[in-house]
């Protein structure tokens, strides 16, 4: 018995074994196909919607096949090893600042005068400039992901209060409004423990929102020059902060917030809060979502703007070995064609001029925001000149700023002007650095 | 203790029986608080999603969702992960047994001279953290083109590890010498010494360093986050942890905990099925300063 | 020694020894000697890999002294960490470890209760940590129940090192544990009965028997203990990545955070020979410390 016990065990684990080592499907490119690699981030919803557009795009180019790499969390680290390992995906989303300066990227302006689809004309004003550095483009932000407020109807309406977007008609939509929603919206059950709260910050890196729609400038326009202690944008992150220091309207900091990853959404969904800041990809995410939700453009103050987030930039690496085929795929992005599949999916809104005057080519109004023409107000507004856009500063720049600074505010450990201050020097002297080795 | 006849023992056994009682309670109460957190993971794992997000929290779940597993499981490439998790084990395993028996040997039975300060730069080696040279590997590693391979994790356990090293030492020499003098004596060659004595005596030991390297393996985060960037090559450590920072699973805490529980069954399994073994390795390397 | 030249049977063994103990020295030089030397000359270095190396002498050094908060910051929370996880650690296995050798019945199961959560792998253990220490997770129920008001174990700056020491001490405090009673098995009954006979209560028979005969296991285990706990890096990075305001951020995790997320693998490099150092001065004092409070027997 004993024997065939042990007989029996070695079995399994030969078997086990066997099975992990032996039955790797071998993974062979197809004959004749060119494989581009391609690297960006998302959760389970994005994978859904490239998966889509690749189907698409091999099925129009049945000479390339398309390896997607969809990294969820840690992206820049991920990136920042496979470039230094040599490996690199052929076709990725960098952050500009960091990397475009040190030749990562292959400009592919030689690329655009060659091809007969692409035309500059075809695009929304101003949206061909956010993809180019120093006079070379290195990508084309063919969307464009502008922040809006996201609030839950059903609690408005119970509260008995205006909606965001009856405010904003009534040219009433500000932050101290927002402050006296929040309030209203608050709930606690008979315990004092708060059952509902009004407001969630998205994210750490959404301070820039704040400091933003407060009308702030951090930096100057090349983003060279910190000023951090410019007056509005301490003011501007001291207000979010009493949110929930002072007034109790938000949640404080959360373990899962803390490592990069956000719960908001799902809160969101669940009805958990009334209100959060954060942009078009979300449309996917709230499908199926019970209370009906829109959108408002941010409560600003004057001279206050909302961003998009284009420091990050998709293009062709530089050691790529096949830059044509990955051009192909990545112009296939801010095609028609391209984007009416990845808009229609619910992530951003194009910037072509046609999708954007036609969106019944894409708009899937079952899923849409009642005013979703929000999205593109706002995208208009940050389009203008200057653009509006959270700073294209390197990494370790901006982490000190929105991982120390910001918690430091946000725990209640410094106020915002003591917090900018103390981080002033540091930031100016990394930028400094980046400047002076390129 | 016999029963004594003196008249105070009565004395001396009441009190014995409350301290008896007292270690007991302790002993209880510790235990309890050791296995709480196991029987919330496992409750976690079958409760529904309202279960999870009830609070006060529901200690025991309705009806028990096994479902929840199987969910999990197919929500990202977990017997994908579970086999690059047996690759590597397995792949680490038999080259650390081999390199590591045969290097403790030779410090245990062989005599050279400059050995002993050899053995002490084996000691030294113990206590360098692996962080001095974290990077240079890593950059030698893909200079070479190995980053994203199972090489950088696998080809090491070829060249030994310490730790495993001083713990074959330590048990070679509760053999007795005269066994490999006499077969000397009999013209044997180290090999055979080796091959033929000293390992038929020194199965549990080996067995010991086997249960050690699986549970090291599987538990291994850090070489893995470094070395491997490609999803279909993640071991259950870091494919768990992916799992998590998908937004749509984040408080999914049924799904989370499942996942941690099917990573905890193997180990378990091992140690319940090795525990004799495991308490003898541990002893072997934490007893001898 | 003899100065007579040594035998060819003593040479043979000498040449086995080297054959034998060839794939350690191998490795030692590949993966530890020249790695150690090539990570020396980086530290000296400003270098992202991506471009070339930069020569900057002993900048980094004096940048990690000088002007680096967030340097001594690490430190400070990896001390605190180290030096009060490994001595409560130690004093709690040693506790229960001398209770459960009072020839208590069911030592195999209190054994392995005790043992099973270092099976646990890390990953799992922080991901079930990380939901009991929740906001609405069981730890602020059961605390609640004491009429403690909830906490917020992980975000709160004062309590977010203290949550990780308790994830890590119910971790790891088997290990010490089976140790420690395998050396209390180790002590000769004889001296406790010579103990008894001069009357010594069972404190004194703890103070003067117990406790010396196993000082050199507590002793090995504490050096141990605090090499490894210094380098503590995987509950940092799973729990709260050095959140909140960098109140756990470890000093491996502010050193990988250098090399990997900020590609600053000169400036990582220097660290990581600090930390070298560190750990080395810390090594020799506690060898040092040892004969004030380590009992040998005569014949070790």
């Amino acid at each position: 018995m004993r024997t065939l016990l042990r007989v029996f065990a070695w079995l399994i684990i030969g078997g086990v074994s066997a099975w992990a080592f032996f039955l790797y499907e071998p993974e062979k490119p197809p004959p004749g196909k060119t494989v581009v690699t391609f690297a960006t981030w998302g959760g389970v919803a994005e994978k859904r919607a490239w998966l889509a557009l690749i189907d698409d795009f091999e099925r129009k180019n049945p000479d390339i096949q398309i390896k997607l790499q969809l990294i969820p969390i840690k992206y820049t680290e991920k990136i920042l090893a496979l470039l230094a390992a040599n490996i690199a995906p052929d076709v990725f989303t960098v952050n500009m600042a960091d990397l475009v300066p040190k030749g990562v990227l292959r400009p592919i302006d030689d690329f655009l005068r060659s091809d007969p689809n692409f035309d500059p004309d075809d695009f929304l004003p101003g949206t061909l400039e956010l993809g180019k550095w120093q006079g070379k483009t290195y990508s084309i932000q063919s969307a464009l992901g502008p922040l809006v407020l996201f609030y839950n109807v059903r609690h408005f309406r119970e509260a008995g209060l205006p909606t965001p977007n009856e405010l904003h008609a009534r040219g009433e939509w500000n932050w101290r409004t927002f402050l006296e929603c929040c309030k209203v919206l608050t709930r606690r059950d008979s315990s004092g423990h708060v059952v509902r709260w009004a407001y969630r910050s998205y994210g750490d890196w959404i301070m820039w929102l704040y400091v933003s729609t407060h009308g702030g400038r951090p930096f100057s326009p090349d983003f060279r020059r910190a000023s951090l202690t410019d007056p509005k944008t301490v003011e501007a992150l001291q207000r979010v902060a009493d949110l929930a220091l002072v007034y109790k309207v938000s949640p404080e900091l959360s373990p899962e917030e803390m490592t990069g990853m956000s719960p908001v959404w799902q809160d969101f969904k669940r009805g958990r809060i009334s209100m959060m800041h954060s942009g078009p990809w979300m449309v996917a995410r709230l499908k199926g979502m019970e209370d009906p939700y829109d959108i408002a453009p941010p409560p600003e103050e004057p001279g206050g703007r909302s961003i998009a987030n284009v420091s990050l930039a998709t293009g062709i690496w530089a050691k790529c070995p096949h830059p044509e085929a990955a051009y192909r795929w990545l112009s296939y992005l801010w095609s028609r064609d391209g984007r009416i599949i990845w808009s229609r999916l619910g992530f951003d809104i194009p910037m072509l001029k046609e999708l954007a005057e036609h969106k019944e080519l894409w708009l899937d109004r079952s899923i849409a925001p009642q005013h979703f023409d929000v999205f593109y107000q706002v995208a208009q507004e940050i389009l203008t000149p200057p653009p509006s856009v959270m700073p294209i500063i390197p990494t370790e720049a901006n982490m000190l700023i929105i991982r120390d600074a910001w918690q430091a505010i946000r725990l209640g450990r410094k106020t915002a002007g003591q917090a900018m201050a103390e981080f002033q020097p540091k930031v100016q002297e990394i930028l400094d650095e980046t400047f002076a080795s390129r | 203790m016999r029963p004594g006849k003196e008249p105070k023992a009565v004395g001396i056994r009441t009190r014995r029986n409350l301290s008896r009682g007292l270690i007991y309670a302790i002993l209880i109460l510790g235990s309890l608080v050791m296995l709480v957190p196991f029987y919330w993971m496992f409750v976690s794992s079958l409760m529904t999603e309202a279960e999870v997000l009830s609070y006060p929290p529901v200690w025991i779940p309705k009806t028990w969702r096994w479902k929840n597993y199987l969910e999990m499981w197919h929500a990202l490439p977990f017997t994908t992960f579970l086999r690059n998790t047996i690759v590597l084990t397995v792949g680490r395993m038999i080259p650390l047994v081999l390199s590591c028996s045969l290097v403790g040997f030779a410090f245990a039975r062989l005599r050279a001279r400059g050995k002993d300060a050899l053995f002490l730069l084996l000691l030294a080696t113990m206590m360098l953290p692996s962080q001095v040279t974290m990077i240079p590997l890593y950059i030698g590693f893909a200079k070479i083109g190995w980053v994203n391979t199972f090489k950088p994790l696998i080809v090491p356990a070829f060249f030994g590890m310490p730790f495993y090293i001083f713990m074959m030492r330590q048990f070679f020499m509760t053999i007795p010498i005269e066994l490999d003098e006499s077969a000397r004596i009999d013209g044997a060659s180290t090999l055979t010494i080796f091959v033929r004595i000293i390992l038929p005596l020194s199965k549990p030991a080996l067995a010991a360093m086997c249960v050690f390297i699986f549970m090291w393996s599987w538990n291994d985060f850090f070489s893995p986050l470094i070395y491997l960037h490609k999803t279909e090559m993640y071991p259950l450590a870091l494919g768990l942890q992916l799992f998590r920072s998908y937004g749509e699973y984040l408080t999914r805490w049924e799904y989370i905990m499942a996942g941690s529980v099917a990573m905890t069954v193997p180990p378990l399994l091992v140690f319940f099925f090795s525990q004799r073994y495991f308490v003898r390795g541990i002893t072997l390397t934490g007893l001898k300063g | 020694m003899r100065s007579k030249r040594p035998s060819a049977l003593v040479l043979r063994e000498e040449k086995d020894f080297f054959l034998f103990s060839s794939p350690w020295w191998l490795g030692l030089v590949l993966f530890v000697i020249g790695p150690m030397i090539a990570s020396i000359v980086i530290s000296f270095t400003q270098w992202d890999i991506i471009t070339a190396p930069k020569w900057v002498g002993l900048r980094n050094y004096i940048r990690l002294f000088r002007d680096d908060p967030l340097f001594w910051k690490s430190l400070r929370v990896t001390a605190v960490y180290t030096f009060v996880l490994v001595p409560l650690q130690l004093v709690l296995s040693l506790l229960v470890s001398v209770l459960l050798n009072q020839r208590v019945r069911g030592l195999g199961l209190f054994r392995t209760l005790f043992y099973l959560p270092t099976v646990l792998p890390v990953v799992a253990s922080a991901l079930l940590w990380l939901w009991i220490l929740n906001p609405e997770g069981i730890l602020n129920f059961v605390v609640g129940l004491f009429g403690i008001p909830r906490q917020n174990w992980l975000t709160d700056e004062r309590l977010a090192l203290p949550s990780i020491m308790l994830m890590s001490l119910w971790g790891t405090f088997g290990t010490s544990m089976v140790i420690f009673l395998a050396g209390l098995q180790g002590v000769p009954e004889s001296l406790y009965d010579a103990a008894r006979i001069d009357g010594a209560n069972w404190w004194a028979r703890f103070r003067y028997v117990t406790l010396p005969m196993i000082s050199p296991v507590v002793f090995f285990n504490f050096l141990m203990g605090v090499i490894g706990t210094f380098q503590v890096f995987t509950q940092g990075y799973l729990l709260t990545d050095g959140r909140p305001n960098n109140s756990t951020l470890f000093y491996v995790l502010y050193l990988y955070r250098s090399g990997f997320e900020y590609l600053k693998m000169g400036y990582a490099s220097a660290m990581a020979w600090v930390l070298f150092a560190i750990i080395f001065v810390l090594t020799l004092l506690i060898l040092r410390s040892s004969s004030l409070w380590v009992y040998y027997e005569v014949n070790r």
